[in-house]
C-alpha cells in the first residue's frame, strides 16, 4: 500500500461544496483587513486628531476642542490662499494632462505613427516609471536660472528665458509641467487600451454617413471612450489634489507661497509640531476628494454609455 | 438610384497577397445583385471596395458613371447596412438615423419627415427615443436599414445583414428586404454566403469563388445552367449530384452504367479529357417521362415532410433524389429511376468549366 491509497486522494485546496459567498469573504477579507489597517483606520485617526488640541494630540487622553482647529485654519489666510490655489492648480493638471493624454494616444493610435509606435509609447511612459524625485531634482536644474539648460536653449534660439521656478508668474507652469512629463503617460495608457477596444463598424458607419475627421471623433470616438475618461478624471482629481511630492522636491512652496498648496503647508504644519491643525487641513482636503470624485462619477455616470 | 460599373477589379495586400482578381461587373440602375459565396471568397471585400471603405489596388469602380476610386465613402453618394448593425449606442434611434442628413446639413423639418417616412415603413416608429442596447437584434437590423433609407443614396450596399438574426427573422427580413426594394426601386449591392438569400432576392447573382468571379447572371440561369462546377455544387439545397464519369460513343459511364446523352452535349463533350456528370436532385424521376433509364438501389431515405429524399446507387455512383412525400421504398430495394437528357450536365473535370 503505498502513501496515496494510504491517505485516500490528495483534498481540494477549497472544500467541495463551499458556498459562492464564502469563497467570496476568503478572497475579499486579506485585502479589506489590509485596506481597513493601513487604509481607513489611519484617516479616522486623522479625523480625530483634527478635534484635539495640538499639544495634547498625540497624547493617550487627548483634551477635545471640538471644531477651534477648523476655526482657526480658515481664519488663516495662508490656508484659504492655500485652498484656493489648489483647486486651480488640480483644475489647470486635471484638463491638460487629459487633453495632452487623450492627443497623444489618439496619435499613437492613428496610423499617422506608423513603425514609431514602440519609441513614442516607450517615451511617454518612460517617465511613469523613474523614481519622481529624481526626475523633479533634474527638472529643478533644467529650470535653474543661472545654468539651467531650459534657458541656455531659449537664449541661443534668441527667445525670452522662462523665468521657471523663481518667478511667482511662471512656478504654477513650471511646476504643472513637470508634473505632466511625469504622469501623462500613465493616463495614455489608460486611453490606449480604451481605444483598443473602440468598435471599428461604428467608424465606418460613420464613415459612409458622412462624417469628417472631427464629426467621427466627437460622434463615435469620444462617447466609446467615456469608461477611460471617468477613471483617468478621477484618478488626475485625486492626484493634483494631493500634489506633495513636487512642491517638496523642487520649490518647498514658493517662492513667496505660490506653491503652497494644502498637502504642504499641512505637512508644514504637521512639522512644526501643530497636528490639530494640520490634520483639520487633510480632512478637508479629503473631504474635497471624496464630493469632487463622487460628483465627477455621478456626472459621467447619469449620462448612459449605451 | 443609379448604375455600378467595376471594371477589371484588383484587390491586393502589400502587392503581393491578392484577394481579388480582375473582376468586371456592370450593375443596372434599380438592380438588386447579391454577391454569393463561401467565406473568404472576397464577396465583402469588393462590397467594402464599391463603397469606399478598402482601396483599390487595380482597375476601376465607376458610380454613375463617375470613376470614384479615389473618393472617401462620404462623396460616393452610398448608404451601407452592416452585419453588426453599427449603430452609435450612444444616440437615439431617432438620432442614429438623421445623423447622415444632420451632417448633410438637411433641414430639420426634411429630417423630420424623412425619419419619419422611414421609421413607419419598417415599423420603427414608436421607439424612435430609445437607444440601440435596448433592441432586439432584428429590431436594431432595423435601425440600420432605416438610417440607409432616409438617406436616399445612390446605391445601397448591404454586407451580410441578416448573418446575425434567428431562422426565423432572417426569413421575414428577407422577405422585408424584398419588398423594401420593390418600393423603393433602388440599386442594391448584398452580399451573403446563404444560396438560399440571393436566390430569393437576386434580379442577378454575382457567384464569387476565391477572388474570382465564377459567374454573373439571374438565379434562374444560376440554378439551370451553371457556369462551373462550383456554382453547380454551391446552389440548391441539396446541391446538384456530380460525379465523376467518362464518356463513350454518346454515352455517360458511371461504372458499369451507361446513359444516352443527347447529341449537343455529347458533342461539346469531346473538348475535355476528364469529366464530371451533373444531374439536380428534383430531376432524377421514379417515372417514365423518357429520360435516360438507370436500374437504382436505394440506399437511404430521409423524409422532410414536403418531399423525401432519396439516396440511390445508380452505376457505381451515388444520386441524391427529390422524391415525393409518399415514397415508400425500403433501402436495398430497387427501381428504376430516369434521368432526361435536356437537365444533364457535364463538366470539364479539369478546368471546373461547364462544357455548355
Amino acid at each position: 500500500m503505498n502513501a496515496a491509497t494510504a491517505h485516500g486522494p490528495p483534498r481540494p485546496l477549497l472544500p467541495d461544496r463551499m458556498p459562492p459567498v464564502g469563497i467570496f469573504w476568503l478572497f475579499v477579507l486579506p485585502f479589506a483587513a489590509l485596506t481597513a489597517v493601513f487604509g481607513v483606520w489611519p484617516i479616522i485617526l486623522s479625523i480625530q486628531t483634527s478635534f484635539t488640541a495640538s499639544a495634547t494630540a498625540l497624547k493617550p487622553n487627548p483634551t477635545w476642542v471640538g471644531l477651534a482647529n477648523y476655526v482657526s485654519i480658515f481664519a488663516d489666510p495662508v490656508f484659504v490662499a492655500s485652498l484656493w490655489r489648489t483647486l486651480l492648480y488640480t483644475f489647470l493638471a486635471v484638463v491638460s494632462t487629459i487633453t495632452l493624454a487623450l492627443l497623444y494616444a489618439l496619435l499613437l493610435h492613428s496610423a499617422l505613427v506608423g513603425r514609431g509606435r514602440t519609441f513614442f509609447k516607450l517615451a511617454i511612459f518612460l517617465p511613469v516609471v523613474t523614481p519622481d524625485i529624481a526626475g523633479y531634482v533634474v527638472w529643478r536644474w533644467l529650470y535653474d536660472q543661472s545654468f539651467g539648460a531650459l534657458n541656455m536653449a531659449l537664449a541661443a534660439l534668441h527667445l525670452p528665458t522662462f523665468g521657471g521656478l523663481a518667478s511667482t508668474s511662471t512656478v504654477l507652469q513650471a511646476v504643472l509641467i513637470a508634473e505632466l512629463w511625469h504622469h501623462v503617460g500613465f493616463y495614455v495608457v489608460i486611453f490606449l487600451a480604451n481605444l483598443a477596444l473602440c468598435d471599428k463598424g461604428q467608424m465606418e458607419a460613420a464613415d459612409i454617413d458622412g462624417a469628417g475627421a472631427w464629426q467621427k471623433f466627437w460622434h463615435v470616438v469620444l462617447p466609446q471612450l467615456r469608461p477611460a475618461l471617468l477613471v483617468n478624471s478621477v484618478y488626475a482629481l485625486i492626484q493634483y489634489l494631493k500634489t506633495f511630492t513636487v512642491v517638496a522636491v523642487m520649490t518647498k512652496g514658493g517662492p513667496n507661497d505660490a506653491t503652497n498648496f494644502l498637502s504642504y503647508y499641512a505637512y508644514q504644519l504637521f512639522d512644526q509640531g501643530r497636528y490639530g491643525e494640520a490634520t483639520a487641513m487633510a480632512s478637508v482636503l479629503f473631504a474635497i476628494v471624496i464630493v469632487l470624485a463622487a460628483a465627477l462619477m455621478r456626472l459621467q455616470r447619469t449620462r448612459p454609455a449605451g | 438610384m443609379a448604375s455600378v460599373q467595376l471594371q477589371q477589379v484588383v484587390k491586393s495586400y502589400d502587392g503581393k497577397n491578392t484577394v481579388i482578381h480582375g473582376i468586371d461587373l456592370e450593375i443596372a440602375h434599380g438592380e438588386f445583385v447579391v454577391f454569393v459565396g463561401p467565406s473568404g471568397c472576397g464577396k465583402s471585400t469588393l462590397l467594402r471596395m464599391i463603397a469606399g471603405l478598402e482601396g483599390i489596388s487595380g482597375g476601376d469602380v465607376l458610380i454613375d458613371g463617375k470613376r470614384v476610386n479615389d473618393e472617401p465613402p462620404r462623396n460616393r453618394d452610398i448608404a451601407m447596412v452592416f452585419q453588426d448593425y453599427a449603430l452609435y449606442p450612444h444616440k437615439s434611434l431617432f438620432d442614429n438615423m438623421a445623423f447622415g442628413l444632420r451632417l448633410r446639413k438637411t433641414p430639420e423639418a426634411e429630417i423630420q419627415r424623412r425619419v419619419m417616412d422611414a421609421a413607419r415603413l419598417l415599423k420603427i416608429e414608436h421607439m424612435l427615443e430609445r437607444k440601440p442596447a435596448a433592441l432586439s437584434g432584428g429590431q436594431r437590423q432595423r435601425v440600420a436599414i432605416g438610417r440607409a433609407i432616409v438617406r436616399q443614396p445612390k446605391v445601397f450596399l448591404f454586407d451580410e445583414p441578416l448573418s446575425n438574426l434567428d431562422a426565423q427573422l432572417r426569413g421575414q427580413m428577407r422577405t422585408e428586404i424584398k419588398k423594401l426594394h420593390q418600393r423603393l426601386g433602388a440599386t442594391i449591392v448584398y452580399v451573403t454566403h446563404d444560396q438560399v438569400e440571393a436566390m430569393t432576392l437576386a434580379d442577378r447573382i454575382c457567384v464569387l469563388s476565391a477572388g474570382h468571379r465564377m459567374q454573373y447572371a439571374t438565379p434562374g440561369e444560376i440554378y439551370n445552367s451553371p457556369a462551373a462546377l462550383f456554382v453547380a455544387g454551391f446552389t440548391g439545397s441539396p446541391p446538384m449530384n456530380l460525379v465523376p464519369c467518362r464518356i463513350e460513343g454518346g454515352h455517360v459511364l458511371l461504372g458499369t452504367l451507361s446513359l444516352l446523352l443527347p447529341a449537343d452535349l455529347a458533342q461539346r463533350a469531346a473538348s475535355a479529357t476528364k469529366h464530371t456528370f451533373g444531374i439536380r436532385p428534383e430531376n432524377i424521376s421514379l417515372a417514365d417521362n423518357g429520360g435516360a433509364p438507370a436500374n437504382a438501389a436505394v440506399v437511404i431515405t430521409e423524409p422532410l415532410g414536403a418531399e423525401t429524399l432519396v439516396t440511390f446507387q445508380v452505376g457505381d455512383a451515388e444520386l441524391v433524389a427529390r422524391c415525393s412525400a409518399d415514397f415508400d421504398l425500403k433501402p436495398g430495394s430497387r427501381t428504376m429511376v430516369y434521368l432526361p437528357g435536356e437537365h444533364m450536365h457535364l463538366f470539364d473535370a479539369s478546368s471546373g468549366e461547364a462544357l455548355r
